[in-house]
């Protein structure tokens, strides 16, 4: 019985050739008492091991290859919870002390971190030997014996290398004169021989250069790999105790990553109060808060059972800590909402980590925590996004760097950069490699697929390079290539973190992250707290202050009144350019055809216009039953439970989860496994098992083939998308309140969306076009009036902000604003004189015509910005360049197109008319029909139109369908572009941003597009440097 | 009076492309660059890639995609796509040989002061009536550029940056790519309403400069002048100032002629055609001090150096001398020819004799010693047995071996010509030696195939079979397995041993893992 001690998997980054799934599957095959996991300086891959361990009842032993500047590598094995515990404090220090991806440990680190591991000295490995042991690697083993007494082992690695029996004799010397056991080992880069090219190829891309350079830096032989039982007896036939001892080694260490329990923070409870009993008290004082009329009798009852189910399951800390993250946030006025399965629950109403009313939304908490699957309940909190950070800085503040961390997300190889990075290392041209590269994104469905592609680029796939490049690739892809933050989950825990997993530097200062990855956490059970960003939460705060500014009115977001019909007529009308989620193209077109009336229709939109659902054809069959045109049935009453609320139309991953269970049988447990599956099966390929299963259960219980294939589709469907109804109810309510602001402040909601830049899907300049449209009154940025935001002047008078000015620093425009405390500027030098501000920021605002209350038109303006100083040294006595008297310049008067031009030039808006207006009649006797007048028309009537193009999107679920957005003076048109068109006319297309297109108008149910059959480039008359957001 | 005609020629590193390589006429051509991410970017690009929606500025892989064949525009006629790398030297190259060929028009020429000039200036004062007026003499520049196959627009002024000017505006189109080829413009002397007419781009000023004037208005030099000059030299410095003078003429700026630089190479013809070795090699050495002393202004020393012989209606003949170090001392140059001369039978008298410097690099330059040439001139003494070796037996043949890092033998090594090589001067960076004994010195190329007794299967050998002999083997180390290569076909798959035989002789064997044959690969002496 052997036990493999020394084994890096590809967590190692570009060493290890072999996921831990793999070797810890080749290990059980080849009837192993236990495999150790030691990646070099790193616990980022012992999770995966774990997991693949468990289902094959192997042995894993947790371990990492420590790497110290001034001794020997070693190899520590922990053996028992204590010890993991200091081997992953020593690999935090190690990570901490070094930029991010290093680590940098001496042995003095390692002594202050020894007791209770086991270590594996390596010693010689890669030296020229000697059959007398120098008198360095005696010392060095002397000195790791001092620190770990009894616990120190010399390893023993013999891959066939030039001079294996002098080693065997060196290390026996060394053993024997230091008193050190000598131990067996592989030093294992990959499970089975055959990876020794990709092992190759890794070790080429680490160095940069290609395969055939890499010479000396490659491994010469395929050695290793995970050895069976008869060729180690062999290899180790002169050292049969140092086989043995691998044994006794595998039975010191009795630790499983399964010891690890979570523990929660308990100081949020004051002293005297369990954190049970605090909570409750939060919750009911919540409660009295939220309904001071008295909490209703619904509310009442679930807030009971909510409790009580907290209380069993001991998630109280939980809740707590949430909402002590909330309860600051709320103290520095950082405006956030709950969301995610507990986070629509009564309790959380009451603690103010959502506002999604339980008395208005019928969504019932055992779905999101239940009891049989024992699983952790999951609220992630959106926070605005330009104030994220501050949340994230006092957690570290509030539990320490040794007791919080970020969660990692491990960066995979993707078809793109695997092929890259190959071709890279197989020495083909750089152009050629570029272009493979080009035409390759995500992950291709089939392996298949890459081979097709490949050809299309012109490689030949049977010639000996082109399946090498294939072969490795699909090897490459799913490889973890390095460790990057979780976009906001932080981990918080009792004793300190740092002995649960290593913590490491992050890329971004003040940042640390653990090196587990979300998955791993989850597989051990550990929570997180996922602190995310949202820009529309920051807008909406923003949009508070400014109505409280102006009117008075204190609006919150629970606060919002709800069910305003005004409001849904507006969103039925699609007139929803800058609301939350729904405000895309894609929600646009299905405003008129959904037209949601309450709150749940808006968590449906939110949730149908989604690739999941669009893939599993699930919105066409939804909008049919609700118009009534389709009958809705359920194959049985179960089902029916299920799928009720949405009209037998799954369109939530939690339906589909039940469904799984009521029609297929599932157990909850592999209900949650099918969830995962389908985040990951595009890699994996595990559907396919549950596609059986699922297939066999549905029959077993009465229904039919065709009704089972279709669920599997929409399943299927999901894929990486699947969008969670908890999820969901908390965005609607977002859109909701957005939506109210933007129908009933305008003003203030175009400003502070402004304000919030960069966010959402529009410019500013579409914004206040759209501000206007409705009633607003927009004033130009002025030095005598604007600050560094846009603010309001009167409830729909908005004023733009210095903020929209192009290359204007924050810095001049604080400096303008404090000057004009002492009173208006009168002219442009008295204004330079106030402000100091140099030549270069004066003219930018002249050029920018902010200093149209000077009664100066903009080139005079700019004539006089440029003769202020340049630098802020004092002028010469006698400077010949400075004549006394400035006579009048006699410069030429703009016209209004020149001025628009200018404004789009300085701004990216302007507030004059239109550029396409100037054109208008040019393009009537071209036959072009503006915008606005589309409606009149009749459904697949040939239309013309000309304008602006303001985005191209093209969506992955569009065959190649290229949306654009084309505005002129009147509005904005939705085109459509297939493929072949695109192709044609690829030039104009891709390039030019003003069209005159010829197409046929699709025009129903109040959704009009234009599809495009023929375009004409107008750039040169329409145009001048107009920006317009591509492909986002 | 100076009068100056310029000579524009519009996108000149496509056509100077297709003036080398005539091909490429029909190709849709386009020229990139490594910008400072070392991504591709097209530079420039013919008119037809232009047809195809190239660009320059795009990134490469985004021209390659739209003239891949078959793709977009689809209506549009299939053109050879023609991709290169922009070479700014050999375009300013080009443009000085054109350069020297418009001395036919005027002995002063000069390129426009450029990073990348594509524009000549002649200055034609006083020389027009030699082609009957400026007219014809433009259009004689013109039509000889047109026999050419240039495609150029011509102006004359009295200023060079208005003559630059009116070559490209003249027509009103600063877009070479669509105007008439061979455009001109005569302006006559003293003629301010055309001039004021240019746009202001012409004076070439900061970028950020010429958009404010635009942003003020100010377009044409018209609109400039009438601006107040103080005014202007406070707003813009004093450099716009300048540049308007230099346009008007107000301050004068006269034309830099172009120099081509000399070659380092020197010829000489013989009164008498010769046949006389004694002649030759006198005229040979002359030539080389004459040569040295060019080297000598350069610091340079030769590393590879041509010598021909020109004889009557024969092919020349060609002595080529590679040096191990730089060196500009001509004795030591003629006693290297000298060895090469003696083994070339003349075919016919020789007539000329060229001599050109291939290769240089910088001279070393080495401190004489006040006491005796003692044992440090053994380098140099090195390198005159390496140069003459080499000089009589080939370049080729004085090699010298180096390790390579790679795991399979004979692939370790490489043997790299000692002489004409500036690489040869720099020590390589060798990769570490493989312990003692752990490799032979000699290396059987290819491994010679052997019988092998072994007592197991896969176990070492304990007899083989040489040569007809046969060796028993008395101690045996490895096996040391290599399995590499795979990168360069079928890897090679190998179990190697050191073997000593009873009668003392080390050997290096392998078994081929594929087909577990024997080989004896080298010997440890």
């Amino acid at each position: 019985m052997y036990t493999e001690l020394h084994c890096k998997t590809n967590f190692s980054f570009l060493q290890g050739a072999s996921h831990p799934h793999e070797l810890v599957q080749r290990a059980a095959e080849l009837g192993y008492q236990a495999l150790a996991v030691t990646d070099k300086n790193s616990l980022a891959g012992v999770v995966r091991a774990h997991a693949a361990a468990k289902d094959c009842g192997l042995k894993l032993i947790v371990g990492a290859e420590i790497t110290p500047v001034d001794a020997p590598a070693v190899v520590l094995w922990a053996p028992d919870r204590a010890a993991y515990g200091r081997l992953c404090r020593l690999i935090t220090r190690g990570r901490r002390q070094a930029a991010k991806g290093q680590c940098e440990l001496t042995w003095q680190d390692i002594a202050e971190h020894a007791e209770g591991l086991l270590a594996g000295v390596l010693i010689g490995d890669g030296e020229r030997v000697s059959e007398r042991p120098n008198h360095v690697a005696q010392t060095a083993l002397g000195r790791y014996r001092q620190i770990f007494p009894d616990r120190c082992y010399l390893i023993a690695e013999f891959q066939r290398g030039p001079d294996d029996q002098r080693r065997l004799e060196m290390l026996r010397h060394l053993a024997h004169a230091s008193g050190v056991p000598l131990v067996a080992a592989g030093d294992v880069y990959y499970h089975i021989p055959a990876r020794q090219p990709l092992q190759h190829v890794l070790t080429a891309i680490r160095h940069g250069v290609s395969v055939a350079q890499a010479g000396g830096l490659l491994f010469p032989n395929a050695q290793r790999h995970l050895k069976s039982p008869d060729e180690l007896r062999e290899r180790f036939a002169r050292l049969p105790d140092a086989l043995q001892r691998t044994r006794e080694i595998a039975e010191r260490c009795t630790f499983s990553l399964a010891e690890l329990r979570y523990e929660y923070p308990q100081e949020l409870a004051p002293p005297g109060l369990t954190p049970l009993e605090y909570l409750k008290r939060l919750t009911w004082q919540g409660a009295q808060q939220r309904y001071p009329d008295g909490v209703p009798d619904k509310v009442l009852q679930l807030l009971k059972h909510e409790l009580q189910l907290i209380g069993e399951l001991h998630y109280e800390a939980y809740f707590l800590t949430v909402w002590d993250l909330v309860q600051f946030a709320r103290s520095r006025e950082i405006l956030c909402q709950g969301r995610g399965s507990a986070a629509n629950s009564a309790v959380c109403y009451c603690l103010g980590i959502t506002a999604v009313n339980p008395d208005r939304v019928e969504l019932l908490f055992e779905r999101f925590i239940s009891k049989e699957r024992d699983e952790a309940p999951d609220i992630d909190v959106d926070f605005e996004h330009q104030r994220r950070e501050e949340v994230l800085q006092y957690l570290y503040q509030k539990y320490g760097r040794e007791r919080a961390g970020l969660a990692a997300a491990v960066i995979t190889y993707r078809t793109r950069s695997a092929i890259r990075e190959v071709g890279k290392a197989l020495g083909l041209s750089l152009d050629c490699i570029d272009r493979l590269a080009k035409n390759m994104d995500g992950y291709p469905q089939e392996a298949i697929e890459l081979e097709q592609r490949c050809q299309e680029m012109g490689i030949d796939t049977t010639s000996e390079v082109g399946r090498r490049l294939v072969h490795l690739t699909k090897e490459l892809i799913g490889f973890p290539r390095h460790l990057s933050q979780h976009v906001g989950g932080m981990i918080m825990t009792r004793g300190p973190l740092c002995e649960l997993v290593p913590i490491e530097n992050a890329a971004m200062a003040d940042r640390t992250v653990v090196q587990w990855d979300k998955d791993d956490l989850e597989e051990l059970g550990i929570l997180k707290v996922d602190c995310l960003c949202l820009g529309m939460l920051t807008a909406i705060r923003k949009c508070f202050a400014l109505i409280r500014q102006t009117t008075g009115r204190q609006l919150s977001l629970a606060g919002i009144p709800a069910g305003d019909t005004r409001v849904y007529d507006m969103i039925c009308q699609a007139d929803t350019m800058g609301v939350f989620q729904i405000e895309s193209r894609a929600q646009m077109a299905m405003l008129p055809r959904l037209r949601p009336r309450c709150d749940y229709d808006l968590v449906i939109e939110v949730a149908i216009v989604r690739p999941g659902p669009i893939q599993g054809q699930m919105v066409h069959p939804y909008l049919r039953r609700r118009a009534g045109e389709e009958a809705v049935t359920y194959p049985n009453d179960a089902i029916r439970r299920v799928l009720e609320r949405t009209l037998g139309v799954p369109i939530f991953q939690e339906q589909v989860m039940k469904l799984a269970v009521v029609a297929a049988g599932f157990t909850p447990g592999e209900a949650d496994q099918l969830r995962r599956a389908m985040g990951a099966w595009r890699r994996n390929g595990h559907m396919e098992t549950f596609h059986q299963k699922l297939l066999d259960g549905m029959r077993q219980r009465g229904l039919s083939e065709e009704f089972a294939e279709r669920v599997f589709q929409q399943i299927r469907g999901f894929g990486e998308y699947g969008f969670p109804e908890s999820h969901a109810a908390s965005f609607a309510l977002l859109v909701y309140v957005s939506a109210y602001l933007k129908h009933y402040y305008p003003a203030a909601f175009t400003a502070a969306l402004i304000n919030s830049q960069p966010m959402g899907f529009y410019a500013p300049a579409q914004l206040v076009c759209d501000a206007r449209r409705h009633g607003v009154e927009v004033r130009p940025a002025d030095v005598n009036y604007s600050q560094w935001d846009c603010t309001l002047e009167g409830e729909r008078i908005l004023r733009l902000g210095f903020r929209l000015l192009r290359g204007l620093a924050a810095k001049d425009a604080a400096a303008i604003i404090r000057a004009r405390a002492a009173g208006p500027f009168d002219t442009i030098d008295q204004f330079t004189r106030r402000t100091g501000l140099l030549q270069g920021a004066v003219s930018r605002l002249a050029e920018a015509d902010a200093f149209g209350s000077l009664a100066c038109d903009r080139r005079q303006s700019l004539w006089d910005a440029l003769s202020q100083p340049k630098s802020r040294s004092p002028r010469p006595l006698l400077d010949p360049s400075d004549p006394a008297v400035d006579p009048l310049a006699d410069l030429p008067a703009m016209t209004v197109q020149e001025q628009v031009v200018a404004d789009y030039q300085t701004l990216g808006l302007t507030l004059r008319p239109h550029p396409v207006s100037f054109y208008r009649e040019h393009l009537q006797r071209l036959g072009a029909t503006p915008a606005a007048q589309l409606a009149n028309l009749p459904h697949r009537r040939q239309v013309r139109v000309a304008g602006l193009i303001l985005l191209r999107q093209r969506p992955s679920t569009g065959n190649g369908i290229t949306f654009a957005t084309l505005e002129d003076e009147t509005g904005t048109v939705n085109l459509v572009l297939y493929k072949s068109i695109w192709e044609r006319f690829h030039a104009i297309a891709r390039h030019s941003n003003a069209w005159f297109v010829r197409g046929r108008l699709e025009s129903r149910h109040g959704v009009i597009h234009v599809v495009a059959q023929h375009l004409q480039d107008m750039q040169h008359e329409l145009t001048h440097r107009v920006p317009s957001r591509d492909f986002q | 009076m100076s009068r100056i005609l310029a000579l524009w020629l519009p996108n000149w590193p496509v056509q100077r492309l297709v003036r080398d390589q005539p091909d490429r006429m029909s190709c849709a051509i386009v020229l990139y660059e490594q910008d400072a991410r070392s991504a591709q970017r097209v530079k420039a690009c013919s008119a037809a890639a232009w047809e195809h929606a190239v660009r320059p500025g795009m990134p490469l892989a985004e021209a390659q995609t739209l003239l891949e064949p078959g793709a977009a525009p689809i209506q549009k006629t299939e053109v050879r796509p023609c991709f290169a790398r922009h070479d700014v030297g050999r375009d300013r190259e080009a443009l000085v040989e054109l350069a020297e060929w418009c001395e036919q028009f005027s002995p002063l020429v000069g390129l426009d002061p450029g990073d990348e000039p594509d524009t000549l200036l002649l200055e034609v004062g006083g020389l027009a009536h030699l082609f009957g007026g400026e007219a014809a003499l433009a259009q004689a520049v013109v039509t000889a550029c047109g026999q050419q196959g240039l495609t150029v627009h011509v102006a004359i002024a009295d200023t060079i940056d208005a003559a630059w000017g009116f070559a490209r505006w003249s027509q009103g189109l600063s877009d070479g790519m669509r105007s008439e080829p061979g455009s001109m413009a005569v302006i006559p002397p003293g003629d301010v309403a055309e001039r004021d007419r240019l746009p202001v781009d012409v004076l070439r000023l900061p970028v950020r400069t010429t958009e404010q004037l635009y942003r003020l208005g100010v377009r044409r030099i018209g609109q400039l002048h009438r601006l107040p000059r103080a005014s202007l030299a406070a707003r813009f410095g004093g450099s716009l100032l300048e540049r308007l003078d230099k346009l008007t003429g107000a301050i004068a700026e006269p034309l830099v002629a172009h120099h081509a630089r000399e070659p380092l190479s020197v010829c000489r013809t013989f009164e008498h055609p010769t046949t006389h070795h004694g002649a030759i090699e006198h005229v040979l050495g002359e030539l080389l001090v004459q040569l040295s002393h060019r080297l000598l202004e350069q610091r340079q020393g030769v590393l590879r150096l041509t010598c021909q012989l020109v004889c009557q209606n024969r092919q020349p003949l060609q002595i080529d001398l590679s040096l191990f170090r730089p060196t500009s001392a001509p004795q030591h140059l003629l006693a290297l020819a000298k060895l090469q001369l003696a083994l070339l039978t003349l075919p016919d008298a020789v007539e000329e004799i060229r001599i050109r410097a291939v290769t240089t690099a910088p001279c070393e330059q080495r401190q004489g010693e006040l006491f005796g040439d003692a044992p440090r001139e053994h380098p140099a003494q090195l390198a005159l047995l390496i140069e003459r070796l080499s000089n009589r037996l080939g370049r080729e043949r004085v090699v010298c071996g180096e390790l390579q890092a790679e795991s399979q033998a004979e692939l370790a090594y490489r043997y790299r010509p000692l002489a004409g090589d500036s690489a040869s001067l720099r020590t390589p960076a060798l990769p570490p030696l493989p312990g003692p004994l752990l490799r032979p010195l000699c290396l059987f190329e290819p491994p010679q195939s052997i019988d092998v007794v072994g007592i197991a299967l896969d176990g070492p050998p304990a007899m083989f079979y040489y040569q007809r002999r046969r060796y028993r083997v008395a101690r045996c180390f490895g096996p040391e397995r290599i399995e590499t290569g795979w990168w360069r076909g079928e890897s090679s798959r190998r179990d190697y041993y050191r073997v000593e035989t009873d009668s003392g002789d080390r050997w290096w064997l392998f078994r081929r893992l594929q087909d577990q044959r024997w080989f004896l690969q080298g010997v440890f002496e």
